[in-house]
């Protein structure tokens, strides 16, 4: 009975893959922006989401430059298209989806709007199963923030970031952490609700959070640590990083599974970027910090 | 005497002596002077040097002063203070607190980068020390210049609470800090400290530059260690320099060392503290720059001897060039006189130059308004109070016809004067008005023929006001005011042509019931009764009337005449035929007709009537004394003759038909007007004034042109041009005045707007033996028409009547009947000819007024044509 069932499971798990990249291969075809319809357009479209400094919704932004020196490098027009953290995997992929675990789950289809999503996007494996990423260009963790009052303390390094990580979440237990849900910066994705945390989603825009946090609406938040060296420069005094709640991550800009002539141009022209000193210097001009922290990273090899 | 040459020699050698102890106390005492003043300067020029030493040493001390103040900007910067609170926190390195000294480093970077002293850094490196003694910031301009310090500790000073300047001696080498403690929240937290580049003072601070003094400055530490590396210590020049921090500061040393190549050397040693920092300046002097190689005494010694040999050389020079100065005098007063010589000789070729130039130029302008004079289009001239022409152009001559300009010199502007009278008026004008602008005159060309100037002039007077000359120019206007005789005439003829126009309907109505009445009456009362002549007289008077109403249409040219070809010396003579009986028999009567067979296309009539009136004038101009009446028929050619080359004449021959008389002429107002309707110089009764515009009126009509001469108490002659055609003379029919009495000879409608010729017409066609039914309007008379178109024989309309025209009643009539005969009859019309009313169907068309007998025959003639064209019709 037992065999039985864990056969048909089997089989259903192999069905909705088979219907998941059936679905992804043949109902998206045709709508995605690859290379050659990019340039016979004229332009190339950047979904982005006013995040951080990577897009800082005031028309610029780390991704927002190197997307606009990437349109240059083209030879096309440059479209900024907004969307927000729910509708950023749709509108690049033409796909509504609903992640199940590192897993998505198609509820619909949408009309494409982007060729390329860039706003700080973490690589996620849901994600990845709806998007294709380019090379990783910037690096990432997510670290715990707590306002200077909490009763939460940072942790000392210990060397080892499974155990900096242990001793996060053993704060945990009773505060308030808010998160994203369905974002990076949700507290599900590094099991912050199975501590005995208290986890809450913000509603707002993700660059509300950590204010938020200060106005007491919750007793910690988690960022990316971009973001989290942006907040204890911003607010000296007020917040705090406990430490990490994630292993080291990537972000990468996203392409939709239909254009990989265009995904493969990008990383060719982001490699030349990182070569020639370009990409060094806008990371420099948005988050100067990063470069203490992971040197390697940005390393012009 | 020699006892006198004796007194005489020794006086004079006490005089010199004395002269000469005079000259020596005096150069002496300005020696003495001399001395003194270079003691005070050489005193003053120390005071100078230890000011400067001060000045720079202040300047070091405010550079070092900044600095500290820099550090307190570090001090209190935000970026540090984060660090702190975030460290505060709890927060380490790895997890945040890494990311808060990146903004400790971009403060000290600004440092590192903004703090310059003429474009050279200030600062070479700028560290944050904790209390441990680790280096959490380390900012640097260049590596090399880094000193590898292992152990911080004793640059922690946290007992300090403000900025200090530190020496350190690194490896043996000094080096300047500047440092401040940092204290977070009250507590001591790290230490700031700041590299200062001693090279950067000295250059922009300390170093002499830009003379040649053999001067340094330099600054030392206080164990007297010189800041600078070595090589560039400018100090090193000398050898054997004593430790500066043994002497006193404040005060000038006087030391000796030695040079470079071992040479002894006296120096000036200043020592100046710098204020607030651990450095003194010294500044070296060469002592021979400041007081000299020489001591002050030896200069006035030196100088006292010179002046003895220079007194006794000045006596010596003072009597050997005496004569030279004056031979020299002399060479520069020769020299002098040379150059002033070959100066003034420069100047007068100069002055020949210029007045050549201005000869040129002067030339130059002459010959422009020679030229200017000769070329100008309008006659220039200048005449002296005599009449003599004394300058003219060439189209001065043109104008008064002189072959030459020459010729016009030799004549006097008086021959040119119709009447001398004239001049003299000029000139009165003139005199009183100094200048005459458009002068308008009357000259007489040398060739005869009057011609009209207009004229500007300007007289030149002496101081008696009296007239020397005149000078101008003058302007032939002749041919101007010939055209603008002839707009004249057109605009009168113009305007008596629309005045004949707008009388000529209504006068021929009413003289076509006055004549048509009296005709009535005529035929009516008996052949002896006393009524007839009033009659007659009525008659008379209204034909009269008839050929004023015609002549004045001739002359504006609106009345209908048939022009043929003519002979016209027939009809010349057929004239002087009937004129020969009523002229006075103190009136011979001379014909001269050679144009025999010249034709010209005229209406015969009217060349009688202009001969007939011609000639009346002649008899009338000489009523008095008698006197020969020229009648004269010529043919001539338009181009052959100058006097009518310029007539408004086709080309080919004319004929020209001459009348003179020997009377009384007329004056030039006269023939001005002559022309002019109504205008008469017979008294009342005697003329109409209508004879003259008569003749002009048929002569332009018929193509031709007239010239008139006159010349008061001479006469006049009048000479007619007409064109010359080719073809033959057409006869002219006799009319038939038999008056066609009869019985029922048919039904005529007459149509008029006037009652009288209405009333008139029935009585005069029903007396001829017609049944006339009459109509006062054209609708009328059409729709009388319509209803029965076959009961009339022929149809009289006047033409010009309200609602519609007789022309307009004819063609509607013509549409019901087109065979139906119609006369049209009008007063004058401007709109309708015999022509046109026979393109429309008419069959005659006669002008009012009418008499009786023309009527008769008229409407004779239309129905016994239609009966003609009715058998004619009814046979084909």
């Amino acid at each position: 009975m037992k065999s039985k069932r864990t056969a048909w499971g089997q089989s259903a798990i192999f069905c909705y893959i088979l219907i998941l990249w059936c679905v992804m291969g043949v109902a998206g075809s045709g709508w995605a922006g690859d290379l050659k319809e990019v340039k016979e357009k004229g332009v190339v479209r950047h979904l982005g989401v006013p995040y951080a400094n990577f897009v800082t919704g005031s028309g610029d932004g780390l991704d927002v430059e190197m997307v606009k020196l990437f349109a240059e490098h083209l030879g096309v027009r440059y479209e900024y298209v907004q969307t927000t953290w729910d509708d950023v995997i749709p509108d690049l992929s033409g796909k509504k989806v609903r992640p199940v675990g590192d897993e998505v789950e198609i509820i619909g289809e949408v009309p494409i709007k982007g060729d390329i999503a860039a706003n700080g996007l973490t690589i996620l494996p849901w994600r990845e199963k709806v998007i294709d990423y380019s090379e990783p260009t910037f690096p990432n963790q997510v670290w715990l923030i707590a306002r200077a009052d909490a009763p939460l303390n940072p942790i000392q390094p210990s060397g080892d970031v499974e155990k900096d990580i242990a001793a996060v979440k053993a704060q945990l237990k009773g505060s308030e952490i808010m998160g994203m849900a369905d974002t990076c910066l949700d507290p599900v994705l590094y099991g912050l609700d199975k501590t005995g945390a208290v986890c809450t989603s913000f509603k707002g825009s993700v660059n509300e959070l950590v204010p938020a946090v200060i106005n007491g609406e919750a007793t910690g938040t988690i960022q990316d640590v971009a973001d989290a060296l942006l907040a204890v420069e911003k607010w000296p005094g007020k917040v705090k990083i406990i430490g990490p709640v994630s292993a080291m991550q990537n972000m990468g800009y996203g392409f939709s599974k239909n254009s990989p002539e265009l995904r493969a141009a990008f990383n060719e022209f982001f490699k030349q970027c990182v070569h020639d000193g370009t990409y060094n210097r806008i990371v420099e001009k948005y988050y100067p910090a990063i470069f203490n922290y992971y040197p390697e990273f940005f390393e012009v090899k | 005497m020699k006892s006198l040459r004796g007194m005489s020699s020794t006086s004079l050698n006490l005089t010199a002596a004395l002269v000469n102890f005079v000259l020596v106390a005096y150069i002496g005492f300005l020696l003495f002077a001399h001395y003194l003043s270079q003691a005070e300067l050489q005193k003053a020029s120390l005071a100078q040097l230890s000011q400067d030493s001060e000045k720079r040493a202040t300047a070091v001390s405010y550079f070092y002063s900044e600095r500290k103040n820099d550090l307190r900007g570090l001090e209190k910067s935000r970026a540090i203070s984060i660090f702190f609170e975030n460290k505060a926190l709890g927060m380490s390195m790895e997890y945040g607190l890494r990311a808060s000294l990146l903004g400790i480093s971009q403060a000290f970077e600004r440092l590192l980068q903004e703090k310059t002293l003429g474009g050279d850094g200030v600062y070479s490196r700028v560290v944050f020390v904790d209390i441990l003694g680790e280096v959490l910031v380390d900012c640097y301009l260049d590596q090399s210049e880094l000193d590898d310090i292992s152990d911080w500790q004793p640059f922690l000073t946290p007992a300090q609470k403000d900025p200090a300047i530190l020496v350190k001696d690194f490896h043996g080498a000094l080096h300047v800090l500047a440092t401040i403690p940092y204290f977070f929240k009250g507590e001591y937290a790290g230490q700031i400290l700041a590299w200062i580049r001693p090279q950067t003072v000295y250059d922009h601070l300390i170093r002499v530059d830009g003379s040649l003094s053999r001067r340094v400055v330099f600054t030392i530490a206080s164990d007297g260690r010189r800041l600078l590396r070595r090589e560039a210590d400018p100090s090193m020049q000398f050898s054997y320099l004593p430790n500066f921090a043994e002497l006193e500061t404040g005060r000038i040393h006087d030391i000796d060392v030695k040079d470079r190549t071992g040479r002894r050397e006296r120096i000036l040693v200043s020592i100046v503290s710098i204020e607030d920092t651990p450095f003194r300046l010294v500044s070296l002097f060469p002592s021979a720059e400041v007081f000299g190689t020489t001591a002050p005494w030896k200069l006035p010694l030196s100088m006292g001897v010179l002046s003895l040999f220079i007194l006794g050389g000045m006596a010596y020079a003072w009597k050997t060039n005496s004569r030279n100065l004056m031979l020299r005098a002399n060479l520069e007063a020769t020299a002098k006189s040379k150059q002033e010589v070959e100066e003034k000789n420069q100047q007068l070729l100069k002055e020949i130059a210029e007045r050549k130039r201005a000869e040129a130029a002067l030339a130059e302008s002459e010959e422009r308004y020679r030229r200017f004079f000769e070329e100008d289009l309008s006659g220039a001239f200048i005449i002296d109070r005599e009449g003599n022409i004394v300058a003219c152009n060439p189209a001065f001559a043109e104008i008064f016809g002189f072959p030459s300009v020459a010729a016009a010199k030799q004549a006097n502007a008086k021959d040119v004067y119709t009447d001398l009278r004239k001049r003299q008026i000029f000139l009165e004008m003139l005199k009183a008005e100094k200048k005459l602008i458009n002068h308008e005159s009357e000259y007489r060309r040398i060739d005869g023929t009057i011609i009209h100037t207009t004229e500007n002039v300007i007289g030149t007077f002496d101081r008696d006001g009296e007239l020397i000359e005149i000078k101008g120019f003058i302007v032939d206007n002749t041919e101007r005011r010939r055209l603008e005789g002839q707009l004249r005439q057109s605009q009168k003829m113009e305007a008596i042509g629309t005045l004949a126009g707008g009388i000529a309907h209504d006068f021929n109505n009413i003289l076509t019931a006055i004549i048509g009445n009296a005709e009535m009456a005529l035929y009516k009362v008996p052949e002896d009764d006393r009524v007839r002549h009033n009659l007659e007289q009525v008659m008379k008077a209204g034909n009269r009337a008839r050929d004023l109403v015609r002549q004045i249409l001739t002359f504006s040219r609106q009345s209908e005449h048939v022009r043929k070809p003519l002979n016209m010396s027939l009809i010349v003579k057929e004239a002087l035929k009937l004129l020969r009986a009523s002229l006075p028999t103190t009136i011979e009567i001379r014909q001269d007709i050679r144009a025999e067979s010249a034709m010209v296309n005229a209406d015969p009539t009217q060349i009688h009537q202009v001969l007939m009136n011609l000639c009346a004038n002649a008899s009338y101009a000489m009523r008095a004394q008698g006197g020969v009446l020229k009648v004269s028929l010529h043919s001539v050619d338009a181009h052959s003759c100058p006097r009518i080359r310029n007539l408004e004449l086709p080309d080919g021959p004319c004929v020209e038909l001459m009348v003179s008389d020997t009377g009384t002429g007329m004056d030039p107002g006269t023939m001005e007007r002559m022309f002019d309707p109504f205008f008469t110089t017979k008294g009342p009764g005697e003329g109409t004034g209508m004879g003259l515009a008569m003749v002009h009126g048929t002569v332009k009509s018929h193509g031709g042109a007239i010239i008139v001469d006159s010349e008061p108490g001479k006469g006049s002659s009048f000479r007619l041009y007409f064109p010359v055609v080719r073809g033959s003379a057409v006869d002219e029919p006799q009319a038939n005045i038999q008056l066609p009495r009869g019985r029922d000879l048919g039904r005529i409608l007459l149509v008029d707007d006037e009652d009288i010729i209405l009333t008139t017409g029935q009585q005069m066609l029903e007396y001829l033996g017609y049944e006339v039914v009459i109509k006062k309007s054209a609708p009328e008379a059409l729709k009388a028409f319509q209803l029965q178109p076959d009961q009339f024989s022929l149809v009289i309309t006047d033409q010009t009547m309200p609602k519609m025209t007789g022309a307009e009643l004819a063609r509607e009539m013509l549409r019901i009947r087109p065979e139906m005969p119609i006369i049209l009859c009008t007063g004058f019309s401007e709109v309708m000819d015999q022509e046109m009313a026979k393109s429309i169907g008419i069959r005659e068309f006669v002008m009012k007024p009418f008499v009786f007998s023309e009527l008769a025959d008229l409407a004779k003639k239309v129905l016994n044509g239609d009966l003609n064209d009715r058998g004619q019709t009814a046979n084909s």
